[in-house]
């Protein structure tokens, strides 16, 4: 294998030091990556590749006379954990009369943005920026909901400077850890008692409330995400038996959505929502339901072909799929009458498909759309769709892809085995 | 290398409280610190070796100071947003900027952030005292603050 260079080679955050830095992830040369078919460039990956337990490649900009450094945590930046990330701003004409280096830089007024820019759909997050009791110190009150690369893009009213600076950060957020230390999660969802027992096939309405868990309040204002606010995701508790749905809000906040369960055990709702500004999550509950025990088969079976009223699809994974890895996963769709290739898929909810993975821990959801661009389209007509995944913990996994064809939404099944 | 959409969230169902950083407990009066506004510092920093800790108020920071032996320097929140009075202490010798004066007028600890503070200036603290109509209020010197403050109570 070619040497590459190493993260800590590539500085800044301009195209071409960004470049460096997945080169660096690849340890090879700088391949021609954007030409290269993905399922021709995975099988490069180092074994022991760790894409997010990298830190960023640069966590220092300087714009002018200015200096802006995010403070990384010694021990990195973990998903779902809320967290106060100080930044300071110094300027390099002067010397601080107290704080090593640079002086620091009192009363800026400071905007935030983070994204993610694997993922397109996902809304942006506009984090609270305070000012620490240091002159120019400053903190971003930052939940990440999952593993992944974000972009930290600031905007600073420096006092006296008319135009307002614009910084950009990279940062590698790390999966979620065991629960080393219990935290509370900005939001949970509240599934309201029903006013009779839930009994299988028997309609039923869920009411469920995105309640802040800071001030106990019921939140109103969702931003939409791939064309929805809500994503109601229910699966028995076995995961062999799932919905996707979207539930309409009442004035109140609470969403409902009415349905009938087909056997009496527990089933996980999740709901995948963006309160207004703070960026896509999925927060979990449970019910029960009253009734027979499912008749379906319980146990997770690790196929990778499944029909659905006339779609078929295969299921398969350039490499073997590890634990805190990003993966990418295919389906091959065909129509299983003819046996030709299924390009005629159209959009569902802005996109080509959906892909939701679920642990059998129950808490772990993985909810993927295909990229946006050319390239995947094109696929996309030949009748291949695939889907970017990190599984943050070895283990059995369900997996749902669905996708619009010939008139209604057909679901797939897959089942997936992850190794440490 | 194109990744792909993706949108992942671990959720744990059983958990319990914790408040991020800056939103903690003053060592001195365990009361919540009090954030810093749009127009106005609050938050009072105690600079100890690397050490960076926060108080809720100054009267809080020169009660507490006998437990740190050593340098100091104190950030203390004044009129000037993003421009804290630094006050040092230096071989035990307590230090201002020229022209610096106290306030420390709260008969209710839960008032001492506003009522417990620094200022550049005379002129500053007279502004200050006119805005929020303080009554019966005396500009401390550094000197009259410190000797305040080691006092015992009666």
């Amino acid at each position: 294998m070619l040497a590459g260079p190493s993260a800590a080679d590539c500085v800044g955050i301009t195209a071409p030091a960004l470049r460096c830095w997945a080169d660096s992830l690849l340890f090879a040369d700088p391949i021609p990556l954007r030409t290269m078919p993905i399922f021709e460039l995975l099988p490069l990956l180092p074994v022991q590749h760790h894409q997010t337990s990298l830190l960023p490649p640069v966590s220092q900009v300087q714009i002018d006379d200015y200096q802006v450094k995010l403070r990384m945590p010694d021990s990195g930046i973990y998903a779902g954990e809320p967290l106060d990330l100080e930044f300071r701003v110094t300027d390099t004409r002067q010397k601080d009369p107290v704080e090593n280096g640079f002086k620091g830089v009192g009363g800026i007024t400071a905007t935030a943005k983070v994204t993610m820019p694997s993922m397109q759909g996902m809304p942006e997050m506009r984090p609270k920026v305070h000012r620490e009791g240091v002159p120019g110190d400053y903190g971003l009150e930052l939940f990440f909901p999952h593993g992944g690369i974000y972009q930290i893009d600031l905007s600073l009213k420096l006092p006296g400077v008319e135009t307002p600076k614009a910084v950009t950060f990279r940062v590698a957020v790390k999966d979620e850890r065991p629960a080393v230390s219990k935290v509370q999660p900005p939001y949970k969802l509240r599934v309201l008692p029903p006013s009779s027992p839930r009994v299988m096939g028997k309609s039923t309405e869920l009411q469920m409330q995105v309640v802040n868990t800071k001030t106990g309040q019921v939140e109103k204002a969702f931003d939409e995400a791939h064309t929805q606010k809500f994503h109601l995701l229910i699966a028995s508790q076995d995961l062999n038996w799932f919905r996707h749905e979207h539930p309409v809000m009442a004035a109140d906040g609470t969403w409902k959505y009415s349905l009938a369960f087909p056997a009496g055990t527990d089933y996980l709702v999740f709901g995948d929502v963006a309160p207004q500004g703070q960026g896509s999550r999925i927060l979990a509950s449970r019910i029960s339901v009253k009734g027979t025990k499912p008749t379906w088969n319980t146990r997770i079976a690790l196929n990778s072909q499944s029909t659905d009223n006339g779609l078929k699809g295969l299921f398969s994974s350039a490499i073997k799929v590890k634990s805190a890895q990003s993966a990418v996963l295919q389906v091959k769709l065909f129509d299983s009458k003819t046996g030709m290739a299924a390009g005629d898929t159209t959009p569902w909810l802005g996109a080509a498909g959906h892909m939701m993975i679920f642990h059998t821990d129950g808490k772990t959801v993985v909810h993927s759309h295909p990229q946006e661009d050319a390239e995947s389209e094109e696929l996309v007509r030949k009748g291949i769709v695939r889907f970017s995944a990190r599984f943050p913990k070895p283990g059995t996994y369900k997996v749902y892809s669905q996708f619009s064809w010939r008139g209604s939404i057909r679901t797939l099944s897959f089942g997936l085995k992850v190794q440490e | 290398m194109k990744f792909q959409t993706l949108i992942f969230t671990a959720v744990c169902l059983s958990v319990a409280a914790v408040s991020i950083a800056h939103e903690g407990d003053c060592p001195f009066c365990k009361l919540k610190l009090v954030q810093n506004t749009a127009d106005q510092d609050n938050e009072v920093v105690l600079r100890f070796g690397n050490k960076k800790i926060e108080y809720r108020c100054i009267f809080c920071v020169f009660k507490d100071q006998k437990r740190y032996k050593g340098d100091l320097v104190v950030y203390a929140p004044s009129e000037k947003v993003g421009e804290p009075v630094i006050l040092k202490r230096t071989d035990g010798k307590w230090t201002a900027p020229e022209g610096v004066v106290f306030l420390n007028s709260f008969k209710k600890h839960i008032d001492c952030a506003a009522l417990s503070r620094a200022f550049s200036s005379v002129a500053a603290y007279d502004a200050y005292v006119k805005k929020n109509d303080l009554k019966e209020t005396k500009a401390f010197t550094l000197a009259e603050f410190v000797d305040f403050m080691v006092k015992p109570a009666k």
